[in-house]
């Protein structure tokens, strides 16, 4: 048994779950672009694996010099993804240092797709097996290597400068971490893969390529990387969780229940309160619809317009409903909301809270009722008022003219008529009658002046009327004793 | 008797409204009697020189002393004639009470005339048996 064989597949399927796991975060949330330049560097260097175990059981110098050209493809795809990766990843570095690295090597490895040329050897003279340790054995090309090779490790070199210059420029702005752990390992690997694949090529060791091997200080590195994003992303969790049970908390105390809604998705977060509100079981989904079957038929159109005009231009949503429960119950619903919007103005989602104010709603309407009751008693009373001030101010002009004319009647029976009395009992009737008169024409001008109110008012005695004159008047009356 | 040695009728017409006072006097006047106005009931207490009434016309409503208080101060004032009440508003409550006092008659202020007479008749003029 080779332990190669298996080695190198185990280096391989350890790059290809690195990159798996990089793709479906990567598709999943951001930073995309740089997850899946990851992920695209860490299955390339799966299929270098690749590469290298064909290279180690080439069975013929011609075998061999066909592998070649795929290695070339193959390392520049890493090179290239790796300098795009730092480069979004880090958010740092100088571009032209980034572009001339992948640039280079890409100019010099041209060359294995001449006809009959490899940038590697001129010429290949044999393979030779070798053994190593365990009693494994493998190819080495032995021929003479192409100088204008140079032009590939000129372009590793300008890529190791690229990465040490973004993780110190990523260092002194204050991602020491990643700086640190991400730029410190690419290096190692660059130094370490770039250095080992010239000597190999230069004749001076003859050993496999370990491209691959040098990449796994890459993939712990990132492993490392990836698990404390994990970490934070799982204590951060924990916090809102937290964040968003104490808000429950204190939102229920206060009788509020908080909701946001999802405008693009239709979907409806509550918190608990909100659905006890709403009388809708915590299992259930919610969603526009579903909220608007809630309320009560006579509501929702108005409700509807209040989101639509809160979507529309800028102004709250602010409206007042009812909800009918499940047990048939109507609960009065305050809703206050707000509108979020994106960078183009549109509208992504509508937070907001509802409050229970079918008490108020109650006392509001008891209140009304309560006043309606005391405007029609103060009808009743005023319409009372005003009929016995009618009868009171009208009966004693009209109870006067009927005595003076019973009066008249009997003296124009007596042998000798008093004309005297008789002159001044019609002249007491004509101003009996224009007193009569003139109560009613005050009466018609009061209700004509305004509408209706339950006010006592005084009944007034005709002016002129001054005590002293009375009293005169009447006290003559005992000298007829 | 007052009405025995003059052969007067002496009625006595309290009432604020002047009007009424004075239409009342002359229909009394006219119908052979004779009238005395006062304006309140204060009035005709505190009058010292007033005849012997046969007969009383009181207004309910009068400022000061109600007509109706002022019958249940006629017997301690040394008055002892019959009382007919005339309102200008008739309102049950006020009607129960006039009629509970032993009142010779109850009014409204715009009732006939001649009814109001026939009732001071009723109570003035003696029986045949008397005479």
């Amino acid at each position: 048994m080779n332990w190669i064989t298996v080695a190198w597949p185990m280096v391989a399927a350890a790059s290809l779950t690195l990159g798996l796991i990089n793709l479906s975060i990567g598709v999943a949330q951001p930073p995309r672009a740089a997850r899946l330049l990851f992920s695209l560097n860490a299955f390339s260097v799966a299929c270098i694996a690749g590469v290298e175990l064909a290279l180690m059981r080439a069975d013929s110098p011609a075998h061999f010099a066909a592998i070649l050209p795929w290695g070339s493809v193959v390392s520049w795809v890493i090179i290239a993804s790796l300098a795009a990766f730092i480069w979004v990843f880090f958010d740092s570095g100088n571009k032209w240092l980034a572009l001339a690295g992948p640039g280079l090597f890409a100019v010099a490895r041209m060359y294995d797709f001449g006809p009959g040329s490899s940038i590697h050897y001129l010429k290949i003279t044999g393979l030779r097996t070798v053994e190593t340790f365990g009693g494994a054995t493998y190819k080495v090309a032995e021929g003479v290597p192409n100088p204008w090779n140079a032009i590939s490790y000129l372009g590793v070199l300008v890529l190791l400068v690229f990465v040490v210059d973004a993780s110190v420029r990523l260092w002194r702005r204050g991602g020491r971490r990643r700086a640190a752990v991400v730029g410190g390992s690419v290096t190692f690997t660059i130094l370490a893969a770039g250095a080992h694949g010239a000597l190999i090529e230069s004749g001076i060791v003859q050993t496999p390529y370990l491209i691959s091997w040098a990449y796994l200080a890459i993939l712990v590195a990132m492993g490392y990387e990836l698990n404390a994003d994990v970490i934070a992303a799982v204590e951060l969790g924990r916090q809102v969780q937290e964040g968003e049970r104490r808000m429950d908390l204190a939102s229920g105390a206060a009788g509020l229940g908080m909701w946001t809604w999802d405008i693009a998705r239709d979907t409806i977060w509550a918190t608990s309160k909100t659905r006890s509100l709403f009388g809708i079981p915590e299992s259930e989904g919610l969603s526009l619809p579903r909220f608007m079957s809630a309320l009560h038929s006579d509501d929702r159109d108005a409700v509807r317009q209040a989101i639509e005009i809160s979507l529309a231009t800028d102004r709250d949503y602010d409206v007042e409903y009812r909800v009918r429960l499940p047990d048939g119950q109507i609960r009065w619903i305050a809703a206050r909301g707000r509108a979020e919007r994106d960078s183009a103005g549109n509208p992504v989602l509508m937070r907001g809270v509802v409050l229970d104010i079918s008490a108020r709603r109650r006392s509001e309407l008891e209140l009304q009722q309560l006043q309606g009751q005391l405007a029609h008693v103060g009808r009743v009373s005023m319409m009372g008022q005003l009929a016995s001030a009618l009868a009171h101010e009208l009966s004693q002009p009209l109870g006067a003219i009927l005595r003076n004319a019973e009066a008249a009647e009997l003296f124009l029976q007596h042998e000798v008529p008093d004309l005297d009395e008789l002159r001044a009992i019609l002249a007491d009737i004509r101003a009996d009658n224009q007193r009569a008169g003139d109560v009613i024409e005050r009466l018609r001008g009061m209700l004509k002046r305004r509408s209706i109110e339950p006010r006592a008012l005084a009944v007034g005695r005709p002016a002129g009327r001054g005590r002293g004159a009375h009293a005169r008047e009447c006290g003559r009356a005992p000298g007829h004793a | 008797m007052a009405t025995s040695n003059s052969g007067r009728t002496y009625v006595a017409v309290v009432d604020d409204n002047e009007n009424l006072c004075r239409s009342f006097a002359r229909l009394l006047r006219a119908a052979g009697m004779h009238p005395i106005t006062y304006a309140s009931a204060e009035a005709l207490l505190a009058d010292p020189q007033h005849p012997r009434f046969d007969c009383l016309v009181l207004d309910i409503q009068l400022p000061g002393m109600s007509g109706l208080e002022l019958q249940k101060q006629l017997a301690p004032a040394g008055i002892a004639a019959p009382a007919i009440f005339i309102t200008a508003h008739d309102d049950p409550q006020a009607r129960e009470q006039a009629y509970a006092s032993g009142c010779a008659g109850y009014f409204r202020k715009s009732d006939s005339g001649s009814e109001v007479l026939e009732a001071i008749r009723r109570v003035v003029v003696p029986p045949p048996a008397l005479q």
